[in-house]
């Protein structure tokens, strides 16, 4: 008897331990992968694999440059020292990458720690953590390794290498959660009353949810990857990446007028990011060049995520509806993200299409993972990126092989135990963005914590230089799509063993968003 | 006719899987009368361990550090329970030949063979006499188990891999044209020999012919000598060893990660009722031919005829086989193999409450109290707590009270959410960036919500029919078949649903006679109004009134001899089929109830938010808080995921992994359901108060004549909690 009391308090012991089940740690530390299927629209940034990258960023700026000149609110930089040797062109890197530069090369050479006695300037990060359906750690994690750059090396937030003037410690604070409406919606209370300076959607299934506390209240918001029309187009909010805006136009436009593809067929994830995005940003701009008559036909596929027994057939019913089309020219552009990809890939290549020969396939970069490029079926597949490739920085200028070489040496330095990935890249270009915006309004004499002023910062800057990829500029909005700022867009060809780039480069994909919603304006 | 020939062909592969897996849940059928909601959990363990030795070379043993590393527990150094155990460095992706194959395979189906071991001995053997109820959540919790430990030691990123299959294609496939893998065909044929093989075993061997007496009578083998526990274990690992082999042939063909593959569980249930949960080799032929109809469905869907805009193509890929499942097993109910055991446990107690009103007014109190005391996002806690505490309380009455196992109460509730933002928008877009403007029938928020109850009262009642011919774990089968059926048929069809089906549905901002009772404030824009929290403790407060009261009244009596006994209740005058009905439709409202304040609560619903995983986790967590009371509920909700309890926790276990602390949780949730048997947290908790009170008064009143003290215990255990 005794024994089976001790049994159920036992029970009851363990039955507590569910409790925790899902509240978990903001600091969900739970390694995670490269890259997750349930992600919709990301052209983020680039993809997965990491070869060993060279040590970079040790060779330059052995001293601080000693003219006491703040950066104005434009982001020009102060006159480099003598010495220092400054790769980098504010003309085509945007504004602020000469103070950047100059500001790292110092941090290295002579750190600059924040001033802890001033005020934090408080990120507020709310991101799905912790669920096997989606969880993107490596975003949050990103943010904080390049928090701790900023804080250890270059004095904060609005701290100054020239007078040696620390600024405000940079401050992340994270609310985790798992696919769960009501969580949140908790978390978006929790970032509206925190007092952050501004407020971070990583990657999120919940942001339509979340929006109207923070705009009405009218928070400055900064998210990471547009994936519903709410992310596309909420007033008061802007992007760092273009999302599926910049992954789908971007790739039509390449397919379509670049590489005179005349049908499209497009598989795509049936879930609720993948069917606005589909709607949105395929459809519509496929059926604005079908009105134009630059294209014959196209057609969607909906893919369900996660499952396999539909994927063999929708790929034979693909090519079957390629061959009926009549087109001389037809190719494959694919909505789906992530394992869909590799799941398709290796189904098209069952059904004997090879992308090297046959019919052409387009995929947006968060596609590429390790899996995808080491397989043959992934040769000839052109992938799109909005920003560098960080594995062939000699593809690029001097300065952004250093910028690339040298971001990827800090990840690899942090000690971080979750695997670095193309999220963790977004997330760490994320911080420094920021903190070179309210740096700049600190510089100017503007008040951080002014939430409108904040917003206003994003809103009137001009296209500034971001880590990682071609300068931001999120002055120009687009009237249905005015939380997504300007972005290039180029399809790289993935020849087996390295990338082909674009001969064309990267081309304006903003300017065929804008043609196509207002040719054909959602309904 | 030739492509949609091709389409059922390439579905060789699913249904490849789908008819292993299914072969292995028949086989630990037969073997203990379980039907094995952790099925796909095996198989995805199983194939993560082939990919770590094919990667890493490592072997993750199927548990996890018992000690974790945070806060002054890093201090201690403790040795720790291994986990991982190296193989070969750099994985055997660099081993070339046969055994660079053969390790990982070999490797991979021992792990399979230790899962079943383990199934057998710390799941099922314990609950071998327990009611189906503590079985099918027995499942459950081996599933979230091996899920959250898969997470634990393999990471949640997606794993794509070639697998060990020829790659090669087979141009032409039968003349129709196409190009089929070969991989696909391999699947598909192991499967089928797969199916021979343990169909041969069950029919010329020992085992098996020992095997399918225990199965027809338990007690007729154990006279012949047969221990029904050892032919258990030997089950066990059969169904394991095809599970894993299933997932190991997979990965080459689909991305591995611990939901995709835990989720095959359900084409697999199916496969299985195909073969009346007794036939193998119709379990094989069922899987084959539901992933090749599957398949071939995609051809249809995309067919110009096809009414895309009323039924959605996933739809009719999905539900029509399933749907056939529930049929086949409508029709055969009562020739599907009821296992016969040696002994089963009781019932769990339903003690009726006394001091009903009285309880209430102090919830009420003490709701209010915390509605004045919370604000932000702890207000959002706490009507996240009572929304799930009110659709719980539909479970309270269906499975504690009627006894009939239902794991699709949150897609009523979810029916019910759907329906309410049909019947009250008026065509209108409610914020200016949402993707769709919803049309509907603008009707006041009262009546809006008392059709969309009655629309769940309407569905709850369809799907309670079934029950009228099977039961038990047959209906949970049934019923989570249940929830892809409505998911895809009503939430996700625009006809139904209206624009915003497939993606973010607004919802209109509610005002009930002039009190407007929404969740956002106006001025603050928080989603944290105190009128919404006290719109909701008041639902609250009344359900359980009205569910207490229940139990206390002739329909609440009628109900506890339904699930005592089906046929001594009709022999004593109770309309079985009627109270079943009566059972569904009440739980139905309740839970249409819970949809309708949830509706409101989150403004914008998806379908999503009523999905297979969340269903299970409802039901665990109010079989922890006690399936049988109201007070079960409430404690329920305050444990859930979002609720109150859990978020005070929660700043405690800040530094530990969520998927720590739902593998330790999975673990508590199998061993209340040994010990606890459904009555939780809440029966507990007032025995061990019963205990302490009863020892006080011995003690205080010491009088020769007292009743002995068990005597006294049992009489007070009948009236407990509120």
């Amino acid at each position: 008897m005794r024994n089976s009391k001790l049994m159920k308090l036992f029970a009851i012991l363990f039955a507590f331990a569910l409790i925790a089940a899902a509240c978990g740690g903001d600091d969900d530390d739970n390694a995670s992968g490269d890259d997750d299927g349930t992600v919709l629209g990301d052209d983020a940034d680039e993809p997965a694999p990491e070869p060993e990258p060279e040590p970079a960023g040790d060779d330059g700026g052995e001293e601080p440059a000693p003219e006491p000149e703040p950066a104005g609110d434009d982001g020009d930089a102060p006159p480099p020292a003598d010495d220092m040797v400054l790769l980098s062109d504010d003309a085509v890197d945007g504004a602020g990458a000469n103070a950047f530069e100059a500001g790292i090369q110092d941090g290295i050479a002579n750190p600059l720690a924040a001033d802890d006695s001033l005020d934090p300037v408080t990120i507020f990060v709310v991101n799905l953590e912790g669920d096997p359906g989606g969880s993107f750690p490596e975003v949050s994690e990103g943010m904080r390794i390049a928090r701790d750059f900023i804080n250890d090396n270059l004095g904060g937030v609005g701290g100054d290498y020239m007078t040696r003037t620390g600024g405000r410690p940079l401050e992340i604070e994270v609310c985790a959660h798992l696919i769960d409406a009501a969580e949140a919606q908790a978390c978006a209370n929790e970032a509206a009353t925190s007092g952050a300076n501004l407020i971070v959607p990583g990657i999120d299934f919940f942001t339509p949810l979340m929006y109207p506390v923070w705009t009405g209240a009218g928070l400055p918001v900064f998210e990471f990857l547009p994936i519903f029309i709410a992310d596309f187009d909420t007033t008061g909010i802007f992007a760092l990446t273009g999302g599926c805006v910049a992954a789908f136009p971007g790739a039509v436009q390449e397919v379509v007028r670049e590489r005179g593809h005349d049908y499209v067929a497009v598989p795509y994830s049936d879930n609720a990011p993948g069917q606005e995005c589909y709607s949105d940003t395929q459809e519509r701009p496929l059926q604005y060049l079908l009105n134009q008559g630059e294209i014959v036909g196209f057609k969607g596929y909906p893919d369900l995520p996660g499952d396999p027994s539909d994927n063999d057939a929708n790929v034979q019913q693909i090519l079957a509806d390629i061959e009926a089309s009549g087109a001389t020219n037809p190719a494959i552009h694919y909505g789906i993200q992530a394992s869909d990809c590799a799941e398709y890939q290796d189904s098209f290549a069952a059904a004997g299409n090879d992308a090297q020969t046959d019919i052409k396939i387009y995929a947006s970069g968060s596609c590429v993972d390790d899996a995808v490029l080491t397989s043959d079926t992934a040769t000839g597949i052109f992938f799109g990126f909005s920003t560098y490739l960080p594995e062939e920085p000699q593809l690029y200028s001097d300065y952004v092989a250093w910028e690339l070489n040298w971001r990827e040496d800090t990840i690899d330095n942090s000690g971080t135990s979750i695997p670095k990935s193309t999220f963790m890249r977004g997330g760490f270009n994320m911080s420094f963005y920021v903190q070179a915006l309210l740096g700049e309004m600190i510089a100017a004499g503007e008040d951080v914590d002014d939430p409108s002023a904040v917003s206003n910062k994003f809103a009137t800057t001009p296209p500034h230089h971001k880590v990682g990829g071609p300068p931001l500029d999120c002055s120009a909005g687009i009237d249905e799509f005015e939380s997504i700022c300007e972005f290039n867009w180029q399809q790289n060809k993935w020849t087996g063993d390295g990338w082909e780039l674009d001969v064309e480069g990267f081309t304006d994909g903003s300017s065929f968003v804008r043609e196509f919603s207002e040719g054909l304006p959602r309904s | 006719m030739d492509l949609f020939l091709l389409a059922i062909l390439s579905g060789l592969g699913a249904g490849g899987v789908f008819a292993m897996l299914g072969s292995g849940i028949v086989s630990a059928y037969k073997g203990s009368g379980v039907i094995n909601f952790a099925h796909g959990a095996v198989a995805m363990y199983s194939a993560y361990t082939w990919s770590e030795l094919t990667l890493r070379g490592d072997i993750k043993l199927p548990w996890f550090d018992p000690i974790p590393e945070f806060g002054f527990l890093k201090t201690l150094h403790l040795s720790n329970l291994p986990v991982r155990i190296s193989v070969h460095d750099g994985g055997f992706q660099n081993v070339q030949g046969f055994w660079g194959t053969f390790f990982p395979i070999f490797f991979g189906l021992v792990m399979s063979v230790l899962l079943g071991a383990m199934l057998h001995f710390l799941v099922f053997r314990p609950l071998r006499n327990a009611p189906a109820l503590a079985k099918v959540i027995g499942s459950v919790g081996a599933m979230l188990y091996l899920q959250s430990t898969a997470q634990l030691n393999f990471g949640t990123s997606l794993r794509t891999q070639d697998g060990f299959l020829p790659k090669g294609s087979w141009v032409n496939a039968l003349g129709l044209g196409g190009t089929i893998g070969w991989d696909r065909v391999w699947v598909a044929g192991a499967a089928v020999i797969m199916g021979l093989v343990l169909t041969a075993i069950y029919r010329y061997t020992n085992f098996g012919l020992a095997t399918r007496a225990a199965d027809e009578n338990e007690k007729g083998a154990a006279l012949l000598g047969y221990s029904a526990q050892r032919l258990a274990l030997m089950n066990w690992i059969l169904s394991a060893v095809m599970a894993g082999t299933a997932g190991i042939l997979f990965v080459g063909i689909a991305t591995l990660n611990p939901v995709n593959y835990t989720l095959f569980v359900l084409p697999a249930l199916g496969a299985a009722l195909l073969g009346g949960l007794s036939s193998v080799a119709l379990a094989t032929a069922g899987g084959l031919a539901l992933g090749m109809f599957q398949s071939g469905m995609v051809n249809v869907a995309n067919q110009s005829w096809f009414p895309s805009d009323q039924i959605p193509p996933s739809g009719i890929q999905k539900v029509i086989p399933l749907a056939v499942v529930v049929l086949v097993l409508f029709l055969r109910g009562n020739k599907l193999p009821v296992r016969g055991s040696i002994g089963t446990k009781g019932q769990p107690r339903a003690p009726q409450s006394n001091h009903v009103v009285m309880g209430a007014m102090f919830a009420v109190g003490v709701g209010l109290f915390m509605a004045n005391v919370f604000t932000t996002n702890w207000m959002v806690t706490f009507t996240t707590t009572l929304v799930l505490m009110l659709i719980m309380m539909s479970l309270t009455v269906l499975v504690g009270y009627l006894g009939q196992i239902s794991l699709a109460q949150m897609s009523i509730a979810g029916v019910a959410a759907y329906a309410v933002v049909r019947f009250a928008s008026n065509g209108e877009k409610i914020n200016e960036f949402d993707a769709v403007a919803v049309g509907g029938l603008d009707l006041p928020d009262p009546i809006a919500a008392t059709l969309a109850i009655l629309a769940a009262v309407v569905i709850g009642t369809l799907l309670g029919l079934p029950a009228l011919r099977i039961r038990g774990v047959q209906l949970a089968v049934v019923t989570i078949t249940a929830v892809t059926v409505i998911e895809e048929f009503i939430f996700k069809n625009e006809s139904v649903s209206g624009p915003g089906a497939r993606t973010n549905n607004p919802v209109p901002r509610p005002s009930w006679f002039g009190w407007d009772v929404g969740i956002q404030s106006k001025t603050t824009f928080l989603t944290d109004r105190w009128q919404f929290t006290v719109f909701a403790i008041i639902a609250v407060a009344i359900t359980g009134i009205g569910v207490a009261n229940l139990r206390r009244g002739q329909t609440g009596r009628r109900f506890l001899a339904v699930r005592a006994n089906e046929r001594a209740a009709e022999a004593s005058g109770i309309d079985v089929a009627k109270t079943k009905m009566l059972g569904f439709a009440i739980s139905s409202g309740i839970a249409g109830a819970g949809g309708v304040l949830f509706a409101y609560k989150l403004t914008i619903i998806k379908f999503d938010n009523f999905g297979v995983f969340t269903g299970l986790a409802l039901l665990a967590f109010v079989y922890l808080g006690g399936i049988t009371t109201v007070y079960g509920a409430v404690i329920g909700g305050l444990l859930a995921s979002g609720g109150i309890v859990n978020g005070f926790v929660g700043l405690h276990f800040a530094g530990v992994t969520r998927d720590y602390i739902t593998a330790v949780g999975a673990i508590g949730l199998i061993v209340n359901a040994i010990i606890t048997n459904g009555e939780g947290v809440a029966l507990l908790q007032s025995d061990q108060g019963d205990h302490i009170l009863s020892g006080l008064r011995r003690k205080r009143e010491d009088e020769p004549d007292d009743p002995p003290s068990d005597v006294a215990d049992t009489n007070e255990r009948v009236g407990e909690p509120v």
